[in-house]
């Protein structure tokens, strides 16, 4: 269930079939509040019948199981690209909410235009409502664990000759992060960092307006 | 590249309450639909308790579990505990436990000390 890379996940899987045993990938999405109310999306990839003996732990943590194939790396890639994609999306949001608090916008009314007409998945709503609050709590997907899966996206893309430069960006500014001392801070805090860049200073709002 | 990559696109199908994997963005509420579910039998061995593995290791409890739970520091046992977690310092309690469960191995040489009886769910972070 670890975010690995697919080369990682092969040689389980591999190493398993040698001494006779089933492995499956099952990476899953969702943050720990999600997990801890049975709400994760479980991606799971793996020999039909290996999945189908696992289903019911799947059933027991997540809300939705995604079977992706009998190739285990399969549902590593996915994971590994969906959690590149949240990671440039913090990256905009942090950019188009420092721009809203410089003119002086009220970022959460901001935050809600946006989530309520174009913008209305669960990364926009979650860490968005984390952005434009400022409130980058330490101890959640700290910026080290961050930027290990965006390193591991990256090596994936270079590897299937796919450039990414957006990710790219994000991977330098997460690099920023733990320069700074934010190693411990969520990685909504890429929203702490474009606000610096911004000439912005950290206002966090009280814990919830 | 890994072995998925001739596999068709419509191999990939949802196991959730939802449907289609098109629709699940907005069905979260499904997932409440579907809390009927009987009891999990037999042990599982849980490596990476950490924010994410702790919530997951909790449900399996709920749901009807035994889970041994392996944790490198040893303070980390009594938390674990009070949740319903069986705790151990020894990680090959997560893979030799005698019964037909699933575990989860994060390294590759642990391959070689599972059994295929039981189920094993490694939820670390390592960084390969």
């Amino acid at each position: 269930m670890s975010t690995i890379s697919t080369a990682a996940s092969s040689e389980l899987a591999s190493e398993h079939a040698r001494y006779g045993q089933g492995y499956v990938a099952a990476p899953v999405f969702g943050n720990p509040d999600a997990a801890k109310a049975r709400q994760l999306f479980v991606i799971a990839a793996g020999a039909p019948s290996d999945v189908e003996r696992c289903q019911p732990i799947f059933d027991a943590l997540g809300q939705q199981t995604f079977r992706v194939g009998s190739a285990p790396a399969t549902a590593n890639l996915i994971k590994l690209a969906g959690n590149a994609m949240s990671a440039a999306t913090l990256e905009i949001l942090g950019e188009v909410l420092a721009l809203a608090r410089k003119r002086g916008l009220d970022p959460q009314e901001f935050l809600a235009i946006l989530t309520g007409t174009m913008f209305g998945s669960r990364v926009h709503r979650i860490y968005g409502d984390k952005i434009a609050g400022q409130q980058y709590a330490v101890g959640g997907f700290v910026f080290p664990l961050a930027l290990k899966d965006i390193r591991l996206a990256l090596n994936e893309a270079e590897s299937a000759g796919v450039p990414m430069p957006s990710v790219s960006v994000v991977r330098d500014r997460l690099i920023t992060g733990i320069a700074r001392g934010y190693s411990e801070l969520d990685w909504s805090a890429l929203g702490l960092l474009a606000a610096e860049e911004a000439g912005l200073t950290f206002e966090p709002a009280d814990a919830h307006s | 590249m890994f072995k998925g990559e001739t596999e068709s696109r419509s191999a990939f199908v949802s196991a959730g309450p939802s449907g289609s994997a098109a629709d699940g963005q907005d069905k979260q509420a499904a997932g409440s639909a579907s809390r009927a579910r009987k009891p999990l039998q037999g042990h599982i061995g849980f490596i990476g308790l950490g924010h994410m593995g702790t919530a997951i290791a909790a449900n399996l409890v709920a749901a009807g579990r035994e889970v041994i739970a392996y944790v490198r520091r040893a303070e980390q046992m009594e938390k674990l505990a009070a949740l319903g977690l069986k705790p151990t310092t020894d990680i090959t309690e997560c893979m030799t436990v005698n019964s037909s469960s699933p575990c989860c191995p994060t390294m590759p040489p642990f391959a070689r000390s599972y059994s295929a009886a039981r189920i094993s769910v490694p939820m670390g972070s390592p960084s390969v």
